[in-house]
């Protein structure tokens, strides 16, 4: 048996985003002499959506708001299914990382006038929260947060994926990883493990997430046995450019269009908001829009390229360049202009509410395995308030890192099972053993396809149960990719591994979806369009059973701050 | 890996930058009143070493020759010492490139100037 | 669209290939292509070994950078129409070692970026905000050189880059800058050593072909300069 290099640490941090980033720092300055690895898939601080983040982060500064109301707010906007001590512990914290942000990574966001930091208003709040830099609010945020990493000895391996989890006894020991450039494995044995790579809504046909996020963490975690939350919850962005076949398309433009007073068209020229949400219009939750969007659309009221238009021109050219200049710019690439003309958009796969459920200190169910970030599930409950995603992401990140240190300094080094490793790793390599088989990027399409129609938007017993049945087929047949050349830095030999691992995270997508007898936030069934808050104020949680079966659960939530009957 | 880029002689990199363009303005009068003399002045003039003597003589016009002398030659060792630097020498505080070229100057400074003040 | 794009490709494969190699593809031009859909049409459809990086698509983490028809440019961001001509000839960014075909590795980019102590350090410990009105001067000073997506564009256009190994480069120049000029650093001082060299500011002559190629129009020339004025007059500024 061929012998797979291994490494230690103390900590091993998969994933370079808000929540990795900032497990990192908190990990290593609450004790320097941890050995912290943070391995990531792309470039370190480049891959991710954490840095595609336009529009801003939630977070309570004013005398005049307040923690309840942000939490009221976020348990509203998830349709009250929200873990209430996560979604409490996102506002609290979020006011104390906001301020590390600025003061300790060095990040400088927009000011008023006064000098005072600026908080833009972002739909679905009853409060103007959302601080940000313009409309780029990401990238300063992880740049800054990357910069701090330099300062200090934390090993980063960049374009190292995880392949799969090592678990023995119920304890995750360390990880196999996959050197994307050299095509050669390596094991890092680790006390503990932060999973932070971002989730799964590439898999359909119209997305927004970055290149590399093919909900890797869900489908390990899955594979290893921890315990789900919410996944029936995935979260379409309404506004996604629509820019033919360039890869632009699905790419968001961001919630602050509708925050400031953008309209919504269909091709009929009717502002059809007044439909689907009278009071609040276009300043409706994501959840809402974009079902509304996508229900305009499917009735045949969409645009030639099967869209609808957002306009914001009305708001005033000048308004529009100075105050949402990064999508300006991008829009100028498709040939138009956002500041005078509305613009095709349509809603795009964009953030998983569900994932790994976890504690307040991000712990999952697994001994050793911490979750922050999207990877987690039950902040949010069955919908995501715009701009509550980074400040989970961060807020999380730091609580990971944080527990993470704390944990290590008390327990000893785990053992491993170095022949599951090899096994796990006999199987990554199979596709090139095959001298015909399935097309990666045939199947990723078919994926696409299939998630975007059946799990998608709105779904219906028929479809999550055709979806099913297709899946099944379908992780079989992944099994059967075909993949040839050099294992260097083998882009098609990544998309095999990528389709994989979302086909694992859409079957659990449609079986809880199918679980769901009722229409929540996110979740819309045709055929239980209601919400029904006598039978459904529950979550559902999931995990594997025997080789890859699929248990689920149901369970009460528990309104352990607020009731559903005290939001009017 | 830090590397501290200071030196004994204290901000040297910044004051010779600063020289640099301060010679380089001080060469455009030096040299303009150098080619005046030489070749404008007079034009087609034959130039002897007597006259040269005898221009030499009069003080103001000395220490024009002298300035030229000193700030073409910093201007030009210095620039020699950049253009080098450009190449990667003289990297991570070593600083036996600036020793050379300084002593060079100096020796033909001295040189020169010598040379320049016996004709007084 | 019906017309074809002849599309140069350096190729190279460590350990397989003696020496680099280019190859020519035919792509079909599709409207508003750019160069990222040309590459991406390549890899699916044409030869599955290319390897190239690319991640966010629009614009924003700089790991597409490319040199595309003579200078560097986020693949994403560059527009067939805009390039004028149907030949295409895209190699690796200069400047740095190639890892695979149009991949490139980017250690000695970021190890000089690190040189510089690229990290906020602040100056005092504060629990509230700095309250900095808007548009103060002190802001709009650095706030548009602060937009740096470390794409090494400007990195690998600079020929004292490409002759001197030991030069610091506009990137990591420009980033000093930014902490230099922020009044809540605390570390100016320290970093206005760190570029004061033969290695650090005094080697930009003034090219400005980083600005030339910066997709976010900073201008790695001018922050030099500001820091060149600070190394000298230091003393009077008061970061010496």
């Amino acid at each position: 048996m061929k012998h797979i290099s291994q490494t230690k640490a103390d900590i091993l941090i998969l994933g370079s985003g808000g929540a990795g980033l900032l497990a990192a720092l908190h990990a290593y300055d609450t004790d320097p002499s941890l050995n912290i690895i943070l391995a990531v898939k792309g470039l370190a601080g480049k891959s991710g959506c954490t840095r595609m983040v336009q529009g801003g982060y939630n977070v309570v500064l004013d005398p005049e708001d307040s923690h309840e109301k942000h939490f009221r707010d976020t348990i509203k906007g998830g349709g009250f299914i929200n873990n209430q001590e996560l979604a409490w512990t996102l506002v609290t914290d979020a006011t104390k990382v906001i301020h590390e942000l600025e003061n300790k990574v060095g990040c400088f966001f927009d000011r008023r006038p006064d000098g005072q930091v600026h908080q833009k208003a972002f739909a679905g709040q009853c409060f103007d929260r959302t601080v940000h830099r313009g409309d780029l609010t990401g990238i300063e945020i992880i740049a800054r947060l990357r910069d701090q990493v330099f300062a200090r000895k934390v090993r980063i391996l960049e374009e190292c994926r995880a392949i799969d989890l090592l678990v023995r006894d119920g304890r995750v020991g360390g990880v196999l990883l996959l050197d994307i450039r050299s095509g050669e494995p390596f094991i890092v044995r680790s006390k503990a493990v932060i999973l932070a790579t971002g989730g799964g809504a590439g898999m359909y046909k119209i997305s927004a997430p970055s290149k590399e996020k093919s909900g890797d963490g869900a489908a390990m975690a899955f594979r290893a046995g921890a315990l789900f939350v919410d996944m029936e919850m995935m979260q379409f962005h309404p506004t996604g450019l629509l820019a033919g076949n360039s890869q632009l398309t699905g790419s968001v433009l961001e919630e602050g269009l509708r925050g400031a007073g953008g309209r919504l068209f269909n091709a009929l020229g009717e502002r059809f908001m007044e439909r689907y949400d009278p009071e609040r219009m276009e300043r409706s939750t994501r959840d809402q829009v974009a079902r509304a969007s996508y229900r305009e659309i499917m009735a045949g009221r969409g645009t030639v390229n099967g869209g609808v238009l957002i306009d914001v021109s009305h708001l005033g050219a000048e308004f529009v360049e100075r105050a949402f200049p990064g999508m300006v710019d991008r829009v100028k690439d498709i040939g138009k202009d956002l500041a005078r003309e509305p613009i095709e958009v349509s809603p795009t796969g964009h953030f998983h509410m569900g994932g790994v459920s976890i504690d307040r200190d991000c712990r999952s169910n697994l001994e050793g395995l911490f979750v922050a970030g999207e990877d987690s599930g039950g902040v949010h409950g069955s919908n995501r308030l715009g701009g509550n995603g980074v400040a989970e992401s961060t807020v999380f990140g730091a609580r990971a890192g944080d527990a993470a240190a704390a944990y290590v300094s008390e327990v000893p080094f785990p053992l491993f099972d170095e022949d599951q490793a090899w096994d796990i790793w006999e199987e990554t390599q199979r596709p090139f053993t095959f001298s015909q088989g399935e097309d990666a990027y045939a199947l990723n399409q078919e994926l696409k396809n299939l998630t975007w129609e059946k799990i998608g938007v709105v779904r219906t017993k028929e479809d999550l149960e055709q979806a099913l049945g297709q899946l099944d087929e379908m992780e079989e047949r992944a099994q059967q990719i075909k993949v040839s050349g050099s294992p260097c830095f083998n882009l098609e030999w990544n998309e095999a591994l990528n389709v994989r691992n979302l086909i694992a995270v859409a079957r659990m997508i449609a079986r809880s979806a199918l679980m769901r007898k009722e229409s929540r936030g996110s979740h819309f069934r045709l055929d239980f369009p209601q919400t029904d808050n006598a039978q459904w104020l529950k979550n559902i949680f999931l995990k594997r059973q025997g080789a890859k079966e699929i248990d689920l659960y149901t369970a009460e939530v528990n309104f352990s701050r607020l009731r559903p009957e005290e939001i009017v | 890996m830090k590397q501290t880029m200071e030196n004994k002689i204290g901000n040297w990199n910044a004051i010779a930058w600063l020289l640099q363009r301060l010679t380089a303005v001080g060469l455009l009068l030096f040299l303009g009143i150098h080619f005046w003399l030489l070749h404008y002045r007079h034009p087609g003039e034959v130039i002897t070493y007597d006259s040269v003597l005898m221009r030499l003589r009069f003080q103001p016009l000395l220490l024009a020759d002298l300035g030229l002398l000193i700030f073409g030659l910093f201007h030009a060792l210095n620039g020699l010492q950049a253009i080098i630097q450009d190449y990667g020498f003289g990297a991570g505080g070593k600083r036996g490139l600036g020793w050379i070229l300084l002593l060079l100057g100096l020796v033909m400074g001295l040189l020169g100037g010598f040379a320049l003040w016996q004709t007084f | 669209m019906g017309s074809f794009l002849n599309v140069t490709l350096f190729r190279y494969l460590p350990g397989t290939d003696h020496s680099p190699r280019y190859e020519t593809f035919e792509v079909p031009e599709s409207k508003q292509m750019a160069i990222l859909d040309v590459l991406t049409y390549i890899q699916k459809h044409l030869d599955r070994s290319l390897t190239f990086r690319y991640s966010c698509r629009i614009g924003m983490c700089g790991s597409c950078a490319l040199f595309i028809n003579g200078r560097s440019r986020l693949a994403c961001r560059t527009l067939v129409d805009g390039l004028g001509t149907k030949d295409i000839h895209i190699r690796p960014l200069p400047n740095l070692p190639v890892i695979k075909d149009l991949t490139v590795d980017l250690t000695p980019f970021f190890d000089k970026y690190e040189k510089i102590k690229p990290y906020f350090i602040a100056k005092e410990d504060r629990e509230d905000f700095y309250r900095v009105p808007e548009g103060a001067k002190e802001r709009i000073l650095v706030d548009k050189m602060l937009e740096c997506i470390t794409c090494g564009a400007c990195f690998s256009s600079c020929t004292m880059v490409t002759t001197n190994p030991f030069y610091l480069g506009p990137a990591a120049l420009n980033r000093a800058f930014c902490l230099i000029a922020d009044k809540r650093d605390g570390a100016g001082a320290k970093r206005l050593r760190l570029v004061n060299g033969p290695e650090g500011v005094w080697r930009c002559h003034g090219q400005f072909n980083c600005m030339e190629v910066c997709p976010k129009k900073i201008i790695p020339t001018w922050s030099i300069q500001q820091l060149k004025k600070r190394c000298v007059f230091k003393k009077w500024m008061g970061i010496g």
